[in-house]
């Protein structure tokens, strides 16, 4: 066995420990799901972070500085604010308003905030086809590094890549999921730090590395790119808003703002966040270049650009580290979309619309299986990929800040909001971002995204104005919930473990209020 | 003009600067945020006593 093998199994080895000992702690279909919300800053920080990096950060960031140099910094200036204010701005508050609710997923979150069935199996929809095709993504990342580190077929590196998360996922859920996140993200900072400063040094510092890639086309050291392909306000600024909404936006980024110990570890986790994402997220990107000054200008795949650095620059024991840890990141993000899409199916659609309540033992049961069957099919897709996984993750990104990104800011700011306006902003821009991605057109000459944008925030404010408002019971839980501090201990305790199938007995929000005690707390409030 | 005159030139580096205000300005809503808990938490006892 080689050092690169031996290291890589090493990992493997911590996370199946970590899988094990988390599925002890796991005992409810809620500790399944979102972790019992007893998730800390740090590892609600780290699970975020590592959920939303993904194979994208080996595989396709490298790729894009590969072909476009400083430039494509352009889609990292975007991580640091969209990671960190997602807690600070939206987490916070989303937190506590799930909580007063008693929502566990993010469909669930908004039928209960705007009193809408339809509006559940919309989102649940959105969900189940745009976090299928990113887990695609995952996959195809998976077996284009893998076929690099262990030199197999493509194929058997989505293999390896799939089974290790499936086993993992299967066996502890959420809460395996968030630590080994945890173990993730330190692994790829560390990783990825190590890699960008022995390549650095290799050739000779900042100021050689500058020069060595203005020798090969001086437009790679500038922000605008070959071709001025960023220049203008607007062209440079459309993957930052893009990346920033999609952090809003992201279900399995949202969930981890449910699963948090108490509102107020959303102010730490915007703090750790921010430090970590500026310290890695130009750093991963700039592999790209650094592979272009080191390898040479003719490879096949540039995605490629960035495993092959570290085989060419770092000595074997660091290399089976950052295979790890590029492992790392496709992992911690497909389970998280594991989780998610076992959560949409299970818990919004066949718990909430069967017309019998379903044992938790089953349901979690169901969950498990349901697992393999979505690994499976994104699997096969993922056998032939239908295109580069830059292109699958940032159209999906695209479709995630519009259907979610919008609506989630709205729900938690603006008071006004109801189900019909999200619905139409949903619905209007995704047919205006999908449809115009797919003619290649731009309307105004303004790129998808922000077409797509445009309309999301328009529709939502119209269809909202002159729609029926919520509910009393629902604006007295947005007050609550835009309020600073924790909820009182007696009103959380009463909401945690009552999470239940609410097909038949669905009630209205002012009898779920009452039930869970939550009248006290807006007294409190 | 070399590369790396030409990143300093071109204003390449201001990229990085804007990582650098990002976290400061973080940083101030961090603060921010930390009062207003504060603030929260002495009403609430305040309530309780």
């Amino acid at each position: 066995m080689n050092i690169v093998t031996f290291s890589f199994l090493l990992y493997l080895a911590c996370i199946f420990i970590v899988g094990i000992t988390t599925m002890r702690m796991g005992k409810t279909y809620e500790d399944f799901l979102i972790g019992g919300r007893r998730i800390g800053p740090v590892v609600s920080s780290f699970a975020l972070i590592t959920s939303y990096m993904s194979g994208y950060t080996y595989t396709a960031a490298p790729g894009l500085s590969y072909t476009g140099g400083y430039s494509t910094l352009w889609w990292a200036m975007g991580d640091a604010p969209g990671n960190a204010l997602s807690f600070g701005l939206l987490g916070r508050r989303v937190r506590k308003f799930s909580e007063l609710l008693n929502a566990i997923t993010l469909p669930e979150y908004y039928e209960k905030r705007f009193n809408s069935p339809l509006l559940r199996i919309v989102a649940s929809l959105v969900i189940l086809v745009t976090v299928s095709m990113h887990l695609v993504a995952q996959w195809t990342a998976s077996g284009k590094l893998l076929s690099v580190v262990f030199g197999t077929e493509y194929f058997t590196g989505m293999f390896i890549g799939c089974i290790v998360v499936l086993i993992y996922t299967i066996m502890g859920g959420y809460l395996a999921v968030v630590y080994t996140d945890f173990i993730q993200g330190l692994l790829m900072f560390v990783g990825t730090q190590v890699l960008f400063f022995v390549a650095l040094s290799r050739i000779g510092g900042f100021a050689a590395f500058n020069d060595a890639l203005g020798a090969m086309d001086p437009n790679f050291v500038t922000p605008w790119g070959p071709g001025n392909a960023y220049l203008g306000f607007l062209v440079a600024a459309t993957p930052v808003i893009l990346i920033i909404m999609g952090s809003f936006g992201m279900p399995h980024i949202t969930i981890k703002h449910f699963s948090m110990r108490n509102p107020s570890t959303a102010r730490h986790a915007m703090m750790i966040t921010a430090v970590f994402v500026v310290l890695f997220s130009f750093v991963y990107y700039m592999t790209g270049g650094l592979a272009r000054v080191i390898l040479g200008e003719n490879l096949v795949d540039v995605e490629q650009s960035g495993v092959r650095l570290w085989f060419e620059v770092l000595p074997p024991f660091w290399a089976g580290l950052l295979s790890s840890a590029a492992v790392a990141s496709i992992m911690s993000t497909a389970d998280s979309f594991l989780i998610l899409l076992v959560s949409t199916i299970a818990h919004d659609l066949l718990s909430r619309f069967s017309k019998k309540e379903i044992p938790e033992k089953k349901r979690l049961f169901i969950s498990r299986v349901l697992v393999l069957v979505v690994a499976l099919i994104s699997f096969l897709v993922a056998m032939n990929p239908p295109a580069l996984v830059f292109t699958i993750v940032i159209f999906v990104f695209g479709g995630m800040a519009l259907a979610f990104g919008v609506p989630n800011i709205f729900s938690v700011y603006w008071k006004g909001t109801t189900a019909a306006g999200v619905l139409a902003s949903m619905v209007s821009s995704l047919v205006v971002y999908v449809g115009s991605t797919l003619a290649e057109v731009q309307i105004l000459g303004l790129h998808p995204f922000i077409s797509g944008l445009i309309v999301a925030v328009v529709m939502l404010v119209l269809v909202s104005l002159i729609t029926k408002k919520p509910t009393d019971e629902v604006l007295r839980l947005f007050d609550a919930s835009s309020e600073y501090g924790d909820i009182p201990k007696e009103a959380a305790q009463a909401a945690s473990p009552a999470v239940r199938c609410e097909a038949a007995r669905a009630v209205s929000i002012m009898g779920k209020t009452k039930r869970f005690g939550l009248d006290t707390v807006l007294e409190a409030e | 003009m070399s590369g790396n005159e030409i990143f300093w030139s071109s204003g390449t580096w201001l990229m990085f600067l804007a990582q650098g205000v990002i976290l400061i300005a973080i940083f101030g809503l961090y603060l921010y945020m930390g009062q207003k808990e504060k603030e929260a938490a002495g009403k609430t006892a305040a309530r309780k006593s």
